[in-house]
C-alpha cells in the first residue's frame, strides 16, 4: 500500500471509532458525573445506594457468572470429543452441537415459557407445581442463555485444544514430568489464553443481554434497568449512571481476561497440518459419549422445538401439547404490518451492516497482518474495544449523542442502527480475516509480485480467493449476529416502521390474542432464514458447517 | 543481466542485519549467497527482488538503478523456500498466472507453459492441484512459475531444504541443467555448503551481514580468507603455530610438526615472530609411510567407518584432530601413528 492513501484509511478509521465509539460513550461518562454546571457524584451515588439497583447488579453479575460456568462444562467434553476422539456420526454431531447459534435466546424464550412457567407443559405434565424458571425467571434466563452461548465456548476450547500438539504433550511426558507437572506447565499455559478469550465474549452477552430477561419478564436485572429508564433520560441521570456502571463492569472484566489470555503465539513446529489421529473409543465410552452428545442436543435444541410448536399452535391454554395446529401465524407473520417491515428491515440493516464490515474487516485486517508500525497496536485496541461495550451501552450512548441531530433516532434510525451493527461486529470479522492472512501467509502474496503483479492484481486473484473461506465465516458471523442484535435494537429503533425482527418480535409478543404466536413464527422464519445462510455457503465453500465457523475463532 | 549490489544495509528495529554488502555478478553466472541462518543471506534476496527496501545502498541491473523499483516492475524470478503455490489453482494456472499479468494471447500462454513444464520435466501434471503433487514435483513447478516468465535473473531462496537428501542431489543436477540450457544469471541462497560448492560458478560467503568471501568454490575451499571461512566450508583441525620469518614469496612456521614453509597465498594476517592458526583438513591429513616428512605423532581416540571413508579422532599435543583415510587397515583405538599434513593445503591464520 503506498503510504499517503494509507494514512489517510488510518485517519478516516480513527475518526469513524471516535464519532461513533470513543465520543457517545465519554458523552456517558459526562452525563453521569456532571449535572451541567458541576462535577457531582450525586448520580452514581444515587445508583449505589438503591437497593433494587444494587440487586439488579448482582443478579445480572450472577447471570454472567453462572452463564460462563455452565458453558465451560458443557464444552470441554464437547470440544474433547470432537478434537481428540473419532466415532461414528462425529460429523453429524458437530454440525448439531452449533445449532443454537442460529437463534438467539430471546426467541427461545418465547417458546420455553410454554413448557416450563408454573402452568406449562411439564408441570402439567407430571402434576407438578415447580418454578422451573426459577426467581422470577432468573434460573430460566441463565439456561437459555447458556444453551445459546455455549457454540462460542466451544469453538474457542476447540481452537485452544488444537494448539495443544500432541508433541508437546509427548515431549513433555519424555522429560519425566509428573502429570499434574505436564498440567500446571504445559496444559493449561496452552490452553487458558484461548479459554479466556472465549470466556468474556460469553460472559459480557450474558452479563448484558436485555433480550431474554424482557421476554421472561424478570426486570431485575442492569440490562433491563437501564431499558426502563430510556424514556426519561433526558430528565434524569441516574440512567446515565446506571450505563456507567455497566460499561465500567465489562471494561474490568474484558482487562482481566485480557491480562489472563495474554498472547501466547504457539508457533507450530511442523510444516503442515499433522493432526493426530483421534483416540478410537472403546464402546463402553461410546455409549456415554453418546448420552452426553445426545443430551447437550436434545437440551440445546429445545428451545428451538418450544417455538417452533408455538408458532403451529393453534389453541393452547393449560394442556401439555397445544390442542389443535395451524398454519395461519405464518401467513399472519407474512402480511402482518409490523412483521413484514420487521424482516424487511432486518435484512437490509443487517446486509448493509455486513457489506461495511466486510471492507472494513478485509482493510483493517490487512492492516494489522501485513504491516508493523507504532500505529499497529493503537488500531488492534480500538477496533477491539467494542468488545467490551454491550449494545445496550453503545445504542444508550447515541441515543443521548445524536438527538436533534441529523442523524436522531427518533427520525430515522437507519444510518445508526447500520452503524451500530457494524461497529459492534467489526472484531470479529477482523479476527476472522487477520487470522486468514496469517495462515496464507506472506510468501504467496510475494510470489505473484515477483511475477509482476500489481497490487490490485495480487489481491484480486490471489489474497481475495485463499481469504474467502475466512471472509465469508466472518460475514456469516456478523449477519447473523446482526439479525437478532437485541438491545441496540430495541433502544434505537422508536418507530414501528423501522423496527427490525427483534423488536418487531418483542413487540408481538406483548400483544394479546395472536400476538405471541405470531412472534414465534416470525422467530421461526428467522431461524430458517440464518440456518439456510449457514448452509448455503456451507455448500459454497465446500466444507461442513462447523468449519465455517472454526475460521473465527482462531 | 549483470547484477551489482552497493553498499546494502538494512536493519529491523536495533539489530542491523545487513552492514554494508557490495559485489556484482555477471550475466548468466550461477552465483550462491551462502550463510548460517540470520546472516541476512535471505534479507538480500529479499532486497534484489524488491520484496523489501534497504536502509541504504543500490541495487543495479545492467548497469541501471533498480533500487526504488518495485518488485512487480523488476522482471525477476523468485522461488521460495515454501515454494508458495497458489493452493487454489491448479499446476498450469500457477505457472500461467506470470503471462496473464503480462496480457499475453490464451495460445501464446499455453505454448509457454507446455515448452516450461518439458523443461522441468513435469508435462502431463497440468491439472493437479499443488496439495496433489509431491516435495519435489512442488519445487518444480515453483521453479516453473519463475522461469516461464523468461526472467532476466532467478533468485532461489533455499529451494531444495525441504526435499530428503535423494531428492536434493537429483534437483541439484536438474538446476545445474536448467542453469545450462537456459543460461540464466540465478542467485541462489543457501546454508548447506555442500550445494554451493557443487553448483556454484562463484560463492559470496556471508557472516554477521557482512561479506566474508568471494570467489569461486575451490578458492573458497581452498583457500579460505578467515578462521571462520575455513571452519565453515567443511570440516577443519585448528592447530596452535608460530610464525618465524617472511621469506620473498614464502613464510617459515613452527608447526607441531616441525619448520615448515608455505607460500604466501597461505598466510593472512601473519606476522613474524606471532601465533597463529594452523588450519588442516581432515582429507589432508594422511597416515604416514616410512619415508614420508615431515610427520608428526598421534594417538587414535575413535575410530569411525564411515562406508566409503574411515573418520579417526586423534589426539596430538593435547589437541583433537580428525584425520579422513581411504584405508580400512586394522588401526585400534589406543594405537599410536604417525600422521603426515599436506603442508601445499594448509592454511594459516594471524592471531
Amino acid at each position: 500500500m503506498r503510504k499517503v492513501p494509507f494514512y489517510v484509511f488510518l485517519f478516516a478509521l480513527a475518526l469513524f471509532f471516535f464519532a461513533f465509539l470513543i465520543f457517545p460513550l465519554f458523552g456517558i461518562l459526562k452525563s453521569s458525573v456532571w449535572d451541567g454546571e458541576h462535577l457531582t457524584f450525586a448520580y452514581l451515588a444515587a445508583v449505589f445506594q438503591n437497593q433494587s439497583i444494587r440487586e439488579s447488579f448482582f443478579n445480572s453479575l450472577f447471570i454472567g457468572v453462572s452463564v460462563t460456568i455452565l458453558t465451560t462444562f458443557l464444552s470441554l467434553p464437547l470440544a474433547y470429543f470432537f478434537t481428540r476422539t473419532t466415532f461414528p456420526l462425529q460429523r453429524l454431531f458437530q454440525g448439531l452441537v452449533l445449532l443454537p447459534m442460529i437463534m438467539p435466546p430471546f426467541v427461545g424464550a418465547l417458546g420455553m415459557r410454554y413448557l416450563f412457567a408454573r402452568s406449562g407443559s411439564v408441570n402439567l405434565l407430571f402434576g407438578s407445581d415447580v418454578d422451573w424458571l426459577g426467581g422470577g425467571g432468573l434460573l430460566g434466563v441463565v439456561i437459555l442463555e447458556a444453551l445459546h452461548l455455549y457454540p462460542i465456548m466451544y469453538l474457542n476450547v476447540t481452537a485452544s485444544l488444537a494448539s495443544l500438539d500432541e508433541s508437546l504433550l509427548e515431549s513433555a511426558r519424555m522429560t519425566g514430568a509428573k502429570p499434574l507437572t505436564i498440567w500446571r506447565k504445559v496444559i493449561l499455559p496452552l490452553f487458558l489464553p484461548g479459554y479466556f478469550a472465549g470466556a468474556i465474549l460469553v460472559f459480557i452477552w450474558a452479563f448484558t443481554d436485555l433480550g431474554t430477561p424482557l421476554i421472561f419478564e424478570f426486570r431485575n436485572c442492569l440490562a433491563v434497568n437501564i431499558f426502563d429508564r430510556v424514556t426519561d433520560m433526558h430528565s434524569n441521570a441516574v440512567g446515565y449512571a446506571l450505563v456507567l456502571l455497566m460499561l465500567l463492569a465489562t471494561c474490568v472484566f474484558f482487562l482481566i481476561s485480557k491480562m489472563l489470555s495474554k498472547d501466547v503465539r504457539v508457533v507450530s513446529t511442523s510444516k503442515g497440518a499433522q493432526r493426530t489421529a483421534g483416540k478410537k473409543l472403546n464402546a463402553l465410552t461410546l455409549v456415554f459419549v453418546y448420552a452426553f452428545l445426545a443430551a447437550v442436543t436434545v437440551l440445546a435444541l429445545m428451545p428451538h422445538f418450544s417455538v417452533i410448536l408455538v408458532a403451529f399452535s393453534d389453541k393452547w391454554f393449560m394442556t401439555i401439547l397445544p390442542e389443535s395446529y395451524t398454519i395461519r401465524h405464518f401467513a399472519g407473520a407474512f402480511t402482518h404490518k409490523l412483521a413484514v417491515s420487521g424482516i424487511r428491515n432486518s435484512l437490509l440493516l443487517s446486509s448493509a451492516a455486513t457489506a461495511c464490515d466486510i471492507v472494513l474487516g478485509i482493510m483493517v485486517g490487512y492492516l494489522l497482518a501485513r504491516n508493523k508500525g507504532w500505529w499497529r497496536e493503537g488500531l488492534d485496541a480500538l477496533i477491539m474495544l467494542p468488545l467490551a461495550v454491550p449494545g445496550i451501552v453503545l445504542a444508550f450512548s447515541y441515543l443521548s449523542t445524536f438527538s436533534g441531530t441529523k442523524l436522531d433516532p427518533l427520525k430515522d434510525p437507519t444510518a445508526l442502527l447500520i452503524i451500530c451493527y457494524s461497529v459492534r461486529r467489526l472484531p470479529y470479522i477482523v479476527r476472522s480475516v487477520y487470522a486468514g492472512f496469517q495462515h496464507i501467509g506472506e510468501a504467496m502474496e510475494e510470489a505473484g509480485r515477483s511475477l509482476g503483479a500489481g497490487f490490485s492484481r495480487v489481491t484480486k486473484d490471489i489474497t481475495l480467493p485463499l481469504l474467502s473461506t475466512h471472509i465469508t465465516a466472518g460475514a456469516i458471523l456478523t449477519f447473523a449476529f446482526c439479525m437478532f442484535e437485541v438491545g441496540a435494537t430495541i433502544l434505537l429503533a422508536a418507530r414501528e416502521w423501522d423496527y427490525p425482527i427483534a423488536k418487531t418480535i418483542y413487540t408481538l409478543n406483548m400483544r394479546l390474542g395472536d400476538g405471541p404466536c405470531i412472534a414465534s413464527a416470525m422467530g421461526v422464519i428467522g431461524m430458517v432464514l440464518l440456518g439456510s445462510c449457514l448452509l448455503i455457503s456451507g455448500a459454497l465453500l465446500g466444507k461442513k458447517m462447523g468449519e465455517i465457523f472454526r475460521g473465527s475463532s482462531n | 543481466m549483470s547484477l551489482k549490489i552497493e553498499n546494502i544495509k538494512k536493519s529491523f528495529g536495533t539489530q542491523q542485519v545487513l552492514k554494508g554488502l557490495s559485489f556484482e555478478v555477471e550475466k548468466g553466472e550461477f552465483f550462491f549467497l551462502l550463510g548460517s541462518s540470520g546472516c541476512g543471506k535471505s534479507t538480500l534476496l529479499r532486497i534484489i527482488s524488491g520484496l523489501c527496501d534497504p536502509d541504504e545502498g543500490r541495487i543495479f541491473f545492467d548497469g541501471e538503478d533498480v533500487t526504488t523499483l518495485p518488485a512487480e516492475k523488476r522482471g525477476v524470478g523468485l522461488v521460495f523456500q515454501n515454494y508458495a503455490l497458489w493452493p487454489h489453482m491448479t499446476v498450469y494456472d500457477n505457472i500461467a498466472f506470470g503471462l496473464q499479468v503480462r496480457k499475453l494471447k490464451k495460445d501464446e500462454i499455453a505454448k509457454k507453459v507446455a515448452k516450461v513444464l518439458q523443461d522441468v520435466r513435469l508435462e502431463g501434471l497440468e491439472k493437479r492441484y499443488p496439495a496433489e503433487l509431491s516435495g519435489g514435483q512442488q519445487q518444480r513447478v515453483a521453479l516453473a512459475r519463475a522461469l516461464v516468465v523468461e526472467p532476466k535473473l532467478v533468485l532461489l531462496d533455499e529451494p531444495l531444504s525441504n526435499l530428503d537428501a535423494n531428492l536434493r542431489l537429483e534437483m541439484r543436477s536438474e538446476l545445474r541443467r536448467i542453469h545450462r540450457e537456459l543460461g540464466l544469471t540465478m542467485i541462489y541462497v543457501t546454508h548447506d555448503q555442500k550445494e554451493a560448492l557443487s553448483l556454484a560458478d562463484r560463492v559470496a560467503l556471508l557472516h554477521e551481514g557482512k561479506l566474508e568471501q568471494l570467489g569461486n568454490p575451490t578458492e573458497l575451499y581452498k583457500r579460505p580468507q578467515s578462521k571462520f571461512a575455513a571452519g565453515f566450508l567443511g570440516e577443519t583441525n585448528f592447530l596452535k603455530g608460530k610464525a618465524q620469518k617472511k621469506n620473498e614469496t614464502s613464510w617459515e612456521i613452527e608447526t607441531p610438526w616441525g619448520i615448515s614453509t608455505i607460500s604466501q597465498d597461505q598466510a593472512v594476517g601473519v606476522e613474524s615472530g606471532k601465533a597463529l592458526s594452523l588450519s588442516v583438513r581432515p582429507e589432508d591429513l594422511r597416515l604416514a609411510g616410512e619415508e614420508s616428512a615431515p610427520n608428526f605423532q598421534a594417538k587414535i581416540l575413535e575410530s569411525n567407518f564411515l562406508g566409503d571413508i574411515t573418520q579417526l579422532v586423534l589426539e596430538a599435543n593435547g589437541e583433537r584432530l580428525l584425520l579422513e583415510t581411504l584405508s580400512s587397515s586394522q588401526l585400534r583405538v589406543g594405537e599410536l601413528i604417525k600422521v603426515w599434513p599436506k603442508v601445499e593445503d594448509i592454511m594459516a591464520y594471524g592471531e
